[in-house]
């Protein structure tokens, strides 16, 4: 089973979700609080999150989708971004990664 | 039919629009100081009981949202929500206020709070004064707000020109009105005596010239818009991509390149909690 990255604002992030990103929050050029990858959250670091007025993490889930509904979905994605940058010129190096940056986070 | 608007008449007709809320400017000098204590935003919002209304309301949304109890002072509101996020509550409500009324449709409106909130997340990774980068974001399109709400009817027909036959909306503007809303929406932050960056960034957003695209405010409100309309931030049948300027995203360190997942997710999420907070 593949996984796939969420980031969340906090109101949607619940526990036993698991971090795709280390988390590090910092007040006044302190570290205060740190936690790994894969680190698994509990309702004790939800409050700590609040407490320390964190937005929003990345937590990575399970994929269910199959294989087609996959390529269908970055299908989608791809005519939309193309839609939308139907006026850049993508023969520019920075435009096209930048399509190629947004169609990565789009389809991840 | 094209009905021409110059910059006289919108000089003359801009008096017309409701005042820049007062708040801003000084939240604006005295907010540049990080150091500036909780004791002199207070005493701003107070100073105006509608806007004090409004931002505990905000806040309180904000606190039951993450589950603490309600508040009735800004000094508490504070202390519960932290000073970085009361400061980004006050000047987006102030701005949301005078917006609003000139919004015909709320998706303009998300869109800016969206451009607004993504500004802010560029400036802060070059540690530039992201407070102005918010304002500027949140007021990127207000000429089209203000086209929209004095011409109306001519304005859905350049939407229509947009939608229907997928010309970029400053050309069918142009073609309208002889004037884009970036042209217009510098009249306005001139009339409003908002500062030079800020009225640089609204009237460049969409292709700053390559000698201010380096400004580190005209280029986060450039790059915003770009990202927000990539990433469907509201989703509009009018979003679009046209130039990318390279020199934006220098002053900004971004290599599109390399991997800039952290970038759109932290733009993404942080729209998604800002509009639970300001619906």
């Amino acid at each position: 089973m593949s996984l796939r990255l969420r980031f969340l604002p906090l109101f949607m992030v619940a526990p036993d979700m698991v971090l795709a990103r280390p988390l590090m929050l910092m007040e006044q050029g302190r570290v205060v609080l740190n936690l790994p990858v894969d680190h698994v959250l509990t309702q004790a670091n939800l409050a700590q999150l609040r407490a320390h007025h964190a937005q929003y993490v990345c937590v990575q889930e399970e994929d269910y989708r199959g294989q087609m509904a996959r390529e269908c979905f970055e299908m989608d994605q791809i005519k939309r971004l193309q839609t939308i940058f139907y006026h850049a010129d993508l023969g520019d190096p920075e435009t096209r990664a930048f399509f190629e940056a947004v169609l990565a986070y789009r389809t991840a | 039919m094209s009905i021409l608007i110059t910059p006289e008449k919108i000089q003359q007709e801009v008096v017309n629009l409701p005042a820049f809320p007062p708040a801003v400017y000084g939240l604006l000098s005295d907010l540049e100081d990080e150091n500036a204590g909780m004791m002199v935003m207070a005493q701003h919002v107070e100073r105006d009981p509608i806007l004090a209304g409004r931002v505990l309301s905000t806040a309180n949304r904000l606190l039951r949202n993450e589950g603490w109890p309600e508040v009735r002072d800004v000094y508490t509101a504070v202390s519960l929500i932290g000073f970085a996020q009361i400061r980004e509550i006050v000047l987006t409500t102030c701005i949301s206020g005078s917006n609003k009324n000139l919004a015909s449709q709320h998706l303009q409106w998300s869109h800016s709070l969206a451009a607004g909130i993504a500004a802010k997340e560029l400036a802060s990774r070059v540690k530039c004064n992201h407070d102005e980068a918010l304002v500027a974001g949140l007021l990127h399109d207000v000429g089209q707000f203000w086209l929209a709400y004095v011409r109306p009817l001519e304005f859905q027909q350049v939407r229509l020109q947009v939608e229907v036959h997928n010309v970029e909306i400053s050309e069918a503007e142009r073609a309208m009105f002889g004037v884009d809303h970036c042209e217009v929406g510098r009249i306005i932050a001139e009339h409003w005596q908002l500062p030079k960056e800020i009225t640089d960034a609204i009237a460049h957003h969409h292709a700053p010239a390559d000698k201010i695209a380096g400004n580190p405010i005209v280029a986060s409100v450039h790059l915003a818009e770009m990202i927000v309309q990539a990433l469907d931030l509201p989703h509009r049948d009018l979003n679009y991509v046209s130039r990318l300027s390279s020199i934006a995203c220098r002053a900004l360190e971004i290599d599109w390149d390399k991997d800039n997942l952290s970038l759109l997710g932290a733009i993404d999420a942080r729209y998604q909690y800002a509009l639970s907070v300001f619906p």
